[in-house]
């Protein structure tokens, strides 16, 4: 017997397959000019600071290095020295994509990850030219190695700072049709006076957006208000 | 064609059930083929490790289904449920275009669970949901696991896992020292990595927990409920056997070895070792009085 109502059920069914393919945010062929280079944005010398050409990164394991280039389109990574001698390591890492699983890996759970321990985990706000930056400041250790970090995290044009916010700004964008990008900008020290790390960080975060052209500052921190 | 079953009630033939019911197996693969085919794609959801289980419980879902298809070719007899089955439907579909749009798998995978429900409410009423619930909940072990609550998780999961580790073998004797999560054992330094916390082994290992007490079938709760207590924590002392034969291994074979095919079969004796603890805590909870299942005859008499 033909049941009348399944079938009306078979037509919600085929309409829902058929919105969410609708519905399914595309991602945009980056215009020419919107290209960048995180290599050539930040600039190897700032204020007082430059880059220390005798610490070569280390690079990551293989496994590790296949999964960063899943997950990101650039990382940039590079040791900065000032006058003092005081060395501050940055890292940059740029996702094209964060819909869906790829999204930017948070540096509490990468530092875990590779055998620190965070100690200390604590949101807050930076004060900027450009507004209050949300960033998040950790302390990771591994046996003698005591190394505060400031980080933020950027979806789309917004700096986010909890995983729900996230969630959020990628809905938001994905619901519009959009595929947000994704920033994770890592600032860190290795020192035992924590305070007096921060301290020397922020001054380094100020200095750096401050070397750097408006448009490409908007990449790094987002826009600021409502 | 005409059978009969047991009860004497007539059953109609496969071919009405399929008029009946075609339509809703189109449209459930219209919606999740090819969300299926994308999780069996190369990095595609179910390609990772961590969700290999993934499209077991869905072939066992799709049988537990099967195995009450007699129902299904029974003609309804008494009352649907219009508005709950209808709601029911509505958030299923609404959940699957969000979940499937947005990539949110949580969404995507869980929308199945009302739409399932909602359908055969409208159809079937009360007494279809009660015959296929068990199939219909049990897709909730296809849901991966939401981020945040690994994050949160794997982190100390992993500090236990290493602590103990260290302790049992400093103990036995062997040259072991640990910092946070590295553990140094002779000339060897391992990182217990994020997949030795055996969270997903654990999730894993719930939902066989659950398929085996649906198949047994006890009618005494309290046996169920011991059992359901303990399959959490065989998970995570079957995960730290694993962890501890690795670091062994390691020891006495080198660094290749540890980390060769003997990993991977690791991750299988996980499973053994957790499969073997729970099947005797049940046969130990069996020979106990208090937990037997209330007296069937044939059975005792085929004991003595």
């Amino acid at each position: 017997m033909i049941s009348v109502k399944n079938i009306i059920l078979c037509v919600c069914m085929a309409a829902s397959s058929w919105a969410a393919v609708a519905l399914k945010p595309v991602k945009q062929p980056v215009a020419e000019q919107d290209k960048f280079s995180l290599e050539t944005i930040i600039p190897s010398t700032f204020a007082d600071w430059q880059v220390d050409k005798t610490i070569i990164p280390v690079a990551p394991d293989p496994e590790t290095q296949r999964k960063l280039a899943k997950l990101y389109d650039q990382t940039l990574s590079r040791t900065y020295v000032n006058g003092k001698g005081e060395r501050i390591m940055l890292s940059i890492a740029y996702g094209g994509d964060q819909s869906g699983s790829l999204q930017v890996h948070k540096p509490e759970i990468c530092y875990t990850a590779q055998g620190f321990e965070v100690i200390k985990n604590i949101p807050g706000q930076l004060a900027t030219e450009y507004g209050a930056l949300p960033i998040k400041r950790l302390v990771a250790v591994m046996g003698p190695r005591n190394e505060p970090i400031t980080y933020w995290i950027t979806v789309g044009d917004k700096a986010i700072t909890s995983g729900v916010q996230q969630r959020l700004q990628k809905l938001s964008y994905g619901l519009t049709g959009k595929v947000p990008d994704g920033m994770l900008v890592r600032v860190s020290s290795i020192d035992t006076e924590n305070a007096n790390a921060y301290q020397m960080q922020d001054a380094f975060i100020n200095d750096m957006l401050k070397s750097v052209g408006g448009k490409d500052r908007i990449r790094l921190i987002g826009v600021f208000g409502a | 064609m005409t059978t009969t079953t047991p009860t004497g009630e007539p059953t109609r033939s496969m071919q009405t059930a399929l008029i009946e019911w075609g339509p809703l197996l189109l449209g459930f693969l219209l919606l999740y083929a090819p969300s299926v085919s994308d999780f069996l794609a190369k990095d595609g959801l179910w390609d990772s490790d961590d969700q290999a289980h993934g499209p077991i419980i869905l072939l066992v879902v799709a049988y537990l289904l099967w195995d009450k298809g007699e129902f299904f070719l029974r003609e309804l007899k008494g009352k649907t449920n219009p508005i709950l089955g209808s709601l029911l439907v509505l958030l299923g579909l609404a959940m699957y275009i969000l979940g499937r749009s947005q990539a949110v798998n949580i969404f995507e995978i869980g929308s199945s669970i009302p739409l399932m429900a909602g359908c055969i409410l409208l159809t079937r009423g009360f007494a279809g949901l009660r015959m296929v619930w068990f199939a219909v909940l049990f897709a909730i072990f296809m849901i991966p696991l939401p981020g945040a609550l690994v994050d949160a998780a794997t982190g100390p999961l992993k500090h236990y896992i290493s602590i103990i580790s260290e302790n049992v073998l400093y103990w036995v004797g062997y040259p072991i020292a640990r910092t946070g999560v590295t553990i140094v054992i002779g000339q060897y330094q391992l990182l217990v990595a994020d997949a030795c916390s055996g969270m997903h082994s654990m999730f894993s290992l719930s939902a066989l927990g659950f398929l085996y007490l649906y198949l047994m079938q006890y009618t005494n709760k309290l046996r169920s409920a011991f059992i359901l207590a303990v399959i959490l924590p065989i998970a995570f002392v079957a995960n730290i056997i694993r962890v501890m034969i690795l670091i062994l291994v390691t020891y006495h074979f080198g660094d290749e070895a540890g980390q060769g095919f003997i990993h991977g079969a690791a991750g299988m004796l996980l499973f053994v070792i957790s499969l073997i603890l729970l099947f005797s805590f049940d046969s130990i909870l069996g020979k106990i009085a208090v937990f037997k299942d209330k007296a069937k005859p044939v059975a005792v008499e085929a004991v003595k």
